[in-house]
């Protein structure tokens, strides 16, 4: 079975492309989360359960 | 204070409404999906609990019972979840009420109907996509009025940010729609009848995209997002670390979705498809490990109050099972454990360490939570909290490893070898049944316990909502609008989850770059399965007892694929290939051998011994656990609907000649007069050749035989 379908799957870039693709986005997504600015950004998002309807944070 | 007062202050109420219906749905179809596995774990230790009747056996109510669990029990809980956190997190109303009752009730009724059509044995035969062509279509359509609502809301949101846990959400809107209508597409033979487009191997790869991803998205991701909000609600803190939520969501959407192949290891599927199925499994433990840290370390400092409180005891513990079944799942997927715990009872107890430890204590977690809050009073009894507990923590311990002595033991007697002979030690597969018989005892115990605890929780709750005696109001709220607020300079981020359509479509691409990459060459697989000229498709009467043979759920416990393994050959046969399934609409593959595998069980007994055998199971085989079918000797054969059943099959492929799809019921009733003959020379006195039991005889006469 294995000889049989390798001998005739022509796709081999696409398992390359597959692991290309995900390195790439993984390691652009680390970078970004990690971009100027966020932590402050972060800080703020992690708050927005805890409100719970009332507008306590004024200017946001 | 009226609208627009206090400059861009609006005033608003959350619809709570909908938020208890949706608490009441979850109670009352979790008793019902857990009293069903009881029933079923029963059925596997004794068989007579099947009741001979053919709408309570187990091939028919274990899909009944998962799909309970999943959709019902699950589902409901989920929706409760998300129409309780969605409206707090974006400060808004649900966007349509009418809608949310169409979603609601729309929901209930594909729950009915599923528990009416299951037992009848209306099934498309593809494990967690059983139900047939038109409960397929309710899903979609309600499945579209809830994304219409969700959508709606955050676009009236008045909280800028986007909060993780919709992130969450929004991925399982998503990819549960892309799911669910891939792996359904069929062509209907009739009302309740239908045949998937997908055949063998392909339709293989499908199903189990669809099947570990309805694992991943709607058993996972959802729960999650209710994760992110309810366990910093619970402690009133923030989440850990938001960052590591954000790598979290993003590293498990795109690796999930290519995890589906560690279900078909070591079968006739191409095996670099195995290969990615297995690798992309086993790098899902560190996103699934980052979420449960920062899960457990939102807790850190406060674990007195985990020891005092039902509702962080359940949430850490749901946390904790994350963890264990994320670590056991990847552990499962490397090629060589799998070889050993495939077909075993280890991925049952796996599949539940993931329900009831994750999904059932997270659920439960959540409702004390929640239903103190929506029908504004305390909880009832925090005792009934901690009885219940450890009610089902005993329970499901008890499960769990019984499951697992059960899957070692059998996985270890099926692949024993004698070393001077080189012949199977335990050459007759019931004997590796009996063996595992006392651990399907313990788990039903087990079981019952887990639902117990339940039926405490449910008492629990009432009491609880019956502890407010006002009525109900939703009550108001204020906050600054949203879209009234001047534009900022805005980027990165913040111009992406500022977008909810621009981050749906990039979740979408990521969950999509996995799925192409993965079914594409599967779509393609005519290209490289090479055809056999010796297989040829069904008859017309083999079809009618396939039918049959996907009705009654024999794929629940009986597998067609040989392994390519030793033990496997000398038991079954040589390893199935991809031709022999081509015609296999939908394929039969199965994933559990509770009973042994059929890939070639033609020829290997004759007509009369499957007669008896269906009849009465234990004259045949003593200590079989198989329930008797025999109804199946009473129920006449329609052979007037095989014309049609061809045509559509001619229509997917399988190459009939007009001639045979216009001759197909006299073919099947010559060929049902030759083998009811056979039967006659063997002893069976009366006149049986317009029964389903003839035409279930030929197809397992057919299996392998070509």
């Amino acid at each position: 079975m294995k000889k049989e379908v390798l001998s005739q799957f022509s796709m081999p870039w696409l398992t390359s492309l597959a692991c290309v693709l995900f390195v790439v986005v993984f390691v652009g997504m680390l970078l970004w989360t990690f971009r100027k600015g966020s932590t402050k950004l972060y800080e703020e998002c992690g708050h927005i359960p805890l409100e719970d309807g009332a507008e306590k944070r004024g200017n946001s | 204070m009226n609208k627009s007062t206090i400059g861009e202050m609006e005033s608003f109420a959350y619809d709570d409404g909908i938020t208890r219906k949706f608490v009441w749905a979850t109670l009352v179809w979790g008793v019902v999906a857990m009293l069903l596995g009881v029933i079923i774990a029963f059925q596997l230790a004794s068989w007579k609990v099947n009741l001979g009747l053919p709408w309570t056996t187990f091939g028919r109510l274990r899909p009944l019972h998962t799909n309970a669990a999943i959709f019902a029990f699950v589902g409901n809980g989920m929706f409760a979840g998300i129409y309780y956190s969605l409206q707090r997190l974006t400060k808004a109303r649900m966007f349509n009420d009418t809608l949310s009752k169409i979603h609601f009730w729309g929901w209930q009724l594909i729950i009915v109907a599923a528990a009416i059509t299951l037992p009848l044995g209306m099934t498309a035969g593809k494990e967690y996509a059983e139900l047939e062509w038109p409960i397929d279509i309710a899903i979609a359509v309600v499945w579209v009025v809830f994304a219409v609502n969700f959508f709606g809301t955050l676009v009236r949101r008045r909280e800028k940010h986007i909060y993780v846990a919709i992130w969450f959400y929004i991925s399982t809107l998503i990819t549960v729609a892309v799911l669910h209508i891939v792996n359904s597409i069929s062509i209907p033979v009739s009302l309740m009848k239908s045949y998937s487009v997908y055949a063998g191997v392909q339709d293989a790869l499908v199903q189990w995209w669809y099947g570990h991803n309805a694992v991943a998205f709607f058993l996972t991701t959802p729960i999650l997002g209710l994760m992110y909000y309810f366990v910093p609600k619970a402690i009133n803190r923030p989440v850990y670390s938001y960052r590591l939520s954000i790598i979290h969501f993003w590293s498990l959407v795109f690796i999930y979705i290519w995890a589906g192949p560690h279900h078909l290891l070591y079968t006739a599927l191409p095996e670099w498809a195995q290969t990615v199925g297995m690798v992309f499994s086993v790098s899902l433990w560190a996103p699934s490990w980052g979420g449960m840290i920062n899960g457990l370390l939102t807790l850190r400092g406060a674990w007195d109050r985990v020891r005092r409180e039902p509702v962080l005891k359940f949430l850490a513990t749901a946390i904790t099972f994350y963890g264990m079944s994320t670590f056991e799942g990847p552990l499962l997927s490397i090629k060589s454990v799998n070889a050993m715990a495939h077909y075993t009872d280890w991925i049952v107890g796996h599949v539940h360490s993931g329900t009831i430890g994750w999904n059932y204590m997270l659920s439960a977690g959540m409702l004390y939570y929640m239903v103190p809050k929506l029908w504004k009073t305390d909880i009832y009894s925090v005792k009934l909290g901690n009885l219940q507990y450890w009610t089902a923590t005993i329970g499901l311990i008890l499960y769990i490893i019984s499951m697992w002595v059960a899957g070692i033991t059998q996985g270890s007697m099926w692949r024993a070898i004698d070393q001077e002979t080189g012949m199977l030690v335990y050459p007759n597969f019931i004997e590796t049944v009996v063996r595992i018989v006392p651990m399907y005892w313990v788990r039903a115990i087990g079981g019952t316990l887990v639902l117990l605890s339940f039926i405490i929780m449910f008492y629990n709750m009432v009491k609880t909502m019956q502890k407010n005696t006002s009525p109900l109001v939703d009550e108001a709220h204020k906050a600054v609008s949203f879209r009234a607020k001047k534009p900022e300079k805005e980027k990165g981020h913040r111009l992406l989850e500022g977008m909810p359509m621009v981050f749906s479509v990039l979740a979408l691409l990521a969950i999509l770059v996995g799925s192409i990459i993965e079914i594409l060459p599967a779509l393609m697989s005519s290209s490289y399965v090479k055809k056999d000229e010796n297989i040829k498709p069904y008859s017309a009467l083999e079809l009618a007892g396939r039918d049959i043979y996907i009705r009654e759920g024999c794929y629940v416990c009986h597998s067609q694929m040989i392994r390519p393994m030793a033990d496997e050959a000398l038991r079954y046969g040589k390893p199935s290939e991809a031709a022999e399934s081509i015609y296999d609409h939908p394929f039969q593959w199965g994933s559990r051998r509770i009973g042994p595998d059929l890939a070639r069980v033609a020829g290997k007994y004759r007509d009369i011994w499957h007669f008896r055998h269906m009849m009465d199971p234990r004259s045949t085989s003593p200590g079989s656990i198989m329930p008797a079918y025999p109804w199946l000797f009473k129920e006449k054969t329609d052979f007037g609907v095989l014309k049609k059943k061809l045509s559509v099959m001619n229509a997917l492929g399988v190459p009939y000649t007009d001639e045979e799809i216009e001759n197909a019921p006299n073919a099947a009733i010559e060929q049902a007069k030759a083998i009811t003959q056979v039967l006659q020379e063997s002893g069976v006195s009366e006149s049986v050749h317009n029964k389903q039991i003839v035409a279930l005889i030929a197809y397992l006469q057919r299996l392998g035989n070509y």
